[in-house]
């Protein structure tokens, strides 16, 4: 735990020295969002089923970016913590994806 | 909607605000919260790993020290990306820094190379002549690589005639890749040496000769080549179950490995490396000849009062410091960090965040009037890269006992997580202990 703990400033770090790719990152939902304010409500039929399909994208598109970004394939992944790092990766890709499809679609 | 999200603003603003106080607590040096206040003269040589980690860490510590850090090097190298630029993986660039990037604000840097050290007049003197006079004194000028100590051997060849060697510099790095490359279209026999003395990042030697096996099987030629580790020692790495870790993996790989084969001279013309051995000079031709060679102190350490006097460190000319507090054993307003040190083991950028961190608390407690306070375990740590994606985090301590310190890596079980940690995460890590932050 104190490892982890002694390396959060190793997060603001990577923050520091990929600024401009964690400000895309960032900002993007938010352009979104800001964008698509004024078209009414919230949830809706096609905001929910933009979100699954930018899931599913994610899906697919979390392990093969963390491959192309880290390298390595899947026949590296040796013991537990390795699927866990990919499931991790994959899950926020997952996340990310949907929410910027459920953002990007007006409400109507 | 939009008044009405400004309206629950103020909420969302304290939380982020408290979140992001949370965040820079934690990214402030712990030793900043007690500046002993100080005019003492503190002087720094070498800008590398410790000399800035050093400076950054005493600025906190010590309220109104006049530093001075004296290093004449314009680029500051983040030398474990090295392994990665000879894996083919980084472009020489991305360990490359401008030195005036990292110096800390308040530090005043002399852009010239110490060339004495007099620890009784308590000055150091510049080559270019200055006198720079100290009350307290770091020492962190690194090592240097003995090309002499092989003869017939000039790292200007280091890639081209099979020759390479990944601590030279990024370019050498650069050029190791491409003669890998050449060896897996040609085949033929690679040789991978390691020296008799101490060396820094004792992995490095082990992680070019799993790259090179790993790089000549993607690219074909494994099958016709020979991959030889040439060892003066009885062992290829310093602590017991790290050796069996890798001897285990190299057998599966077939890696060879001779022991007691100190690389003494090379022919470039002929293609031959001639070893010193039990039995006497040995001769063997290669067609790719990775060449680490002896290291030492650098001259201005080795032939000034502060080196070790006797026993196997004496031989380097490595800084005489207490291996616990790492204050000079003669020389009590001296402390020394990084791979000068002569200790029993750690000639690592992990040693200098761990071992700088001590130094720069215990220099402050001297400097309070106080006795070093802090004591240093000797930790060591080495991402064992064992193919491209796959590597050991492995951490140890003066004893060569393994060390963990992030929960769920098993030390000896090679991982993409661990190699995660060294393509991507050990580069910012590096920078944060720059800045002072770990
Ligand atoms: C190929 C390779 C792989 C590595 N891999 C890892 C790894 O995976 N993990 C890890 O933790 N470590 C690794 N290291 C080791 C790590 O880089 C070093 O241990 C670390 O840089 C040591 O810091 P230092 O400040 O003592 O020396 P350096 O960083 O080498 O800095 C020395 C500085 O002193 C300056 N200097 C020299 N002589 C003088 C003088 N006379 N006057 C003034 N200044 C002087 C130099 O210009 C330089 O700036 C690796 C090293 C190499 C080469």
């Amino acid at each position: 735990m104190q490892g982890i703990l002694e390396n959060l400033p190793v997060g603001l770090m990577m923050l520091i020295e990929a600024w401009p790719l964690a400000l895309l990152v960032a900002g993007l939902p938010l352009l979104l969002w800001i964008l698509t304010l004024r078209k009414g409500g919230w949830c809706s039929p096609r905001r929910r089923l933009g979100a699954l399909a930018g899931g599913i994208l994610g899906l697919v598109l979390g392990p093969l970016l963390a491959f192309a970004v880290i390298g390595g394939s899947l026949g590296d992944l040796r013991y537990w913590l390795d699927w866990l790092f990919l499931a991790l990766v994959t899950g926020a890709a997952a996340t990310y994806c949907g929410l910027l499809l459920y953002l990007a679609l007006p409400p109507r | 909607m939009v008044i009405r999200k400004q309206s629950a603003d103020p909420q969302r603003r304290r939380i982020l605000q408290a979140a992001l106080a949370a965040a820079m607590a934690s990214a402030v040096p712990r030793q900043s919260r007690a500046a002993t206040r100080t005019n003492a003269r503190i002087v720094i040589v070498g800008g590398g790993a410790a000399g800035i980690s050093m400076a950054a860490r005493l600025l906190a510590l010590l309220d109104g020290a006049r530093i001075t850090l004296i290093d004449g090097a314009q680029q500051h190298i983040y030398q474990p990306g090295l392994t990665l630029v000879a894996a083919g993986t980084w472009a020489p660039a991305q360990v490359i820094e401008p030195e005036a990037r990292w110096m800390p604000r308040g530090v005043e840097w002399l852009q010239e190379y110490a060339a004495e050290i007099d620890p009784v007049a308590k000055a150091v003197t510049t080559a270019g002549g200055k006198r720079v006079p100290y009350d307290f004194l770091v020492v962190a000028p690194g090592l240097e690589l003995g090309f002499d100590q092989i003869a017939g051997f000039d790292p200007k060849l280091i890639g081209s005639g099979g020759l390479g060697c990944v601590y030279a510099s990024p370019e050498a790095a650069l050029g190791t890749y491409r003669m890998i490359m050449a060896l897996a279209e040609s085949g033929g026999d690679a040789l991978l040496t390691l020296p008799h003395t101490p060396l820094k990042c004792a992995g490095a030697p082990l992680k070019l000769t799993f790259i090179a096996d790993d790089l000549l099987r993607r690219h074909g030629g494994r099958s016709r080549s020979r991959v030889s580790f040439m060892s003066p020692l009885s062992s290829v790495f310093g602590v017991p179950s790290v050796n069996t870790k890798v001897l285990e993996l190299w057998n599966e790989r077939s890696i060879g490995v001779a022991y007691g084969h100190r690389l003494k001279a090379v022919d470039p013309g002929r293609r031959r490396a001639v070893f010193a051995t039990n039995a006497g000079d040995v001769e063997q031709s290669y067609d790719f000849l990775h060449v680490v060679p002896p290291m030492r102190a650098p001259a201005v350490v080795r032939n000034s009062p502060l080196p070790v006097q006797s026993g196997p460190l004496s031989e380097g000319g490595w800084l005489d410091v207490d291996k616990d507090n790492l204050r000079h054993r003669r020389f009590p307003e001296i402390f020394g960090c990084g791979d000068i040190n002569g200790t029993p083991r750690g000639k690592t950028a992990a040693t200098v965040k761990k071992g700088g961190f001590v130094a720069a608390a215990n220099l402050a407690a001297v400097v309070a009037g106080r006795e070093p306070e802090l004591k240093f375990d000797g930790y060591t740590s080495c991402p064992m890269v064992t193919s491209i994606g796959r590597a050991m985090l492995i951490e140890f301590d003066y004893e060569g006992r393994l060390t963990p310190t992030l929960p769920g890596v098993e030390p000896l079980t090679e991982s993409w997580f661990a190699w995660f940690l060294e393509e991507r995460m050990l580069k910012p890590a590096y920078f944060a202990m720059l800045k002072g932050w770990t």
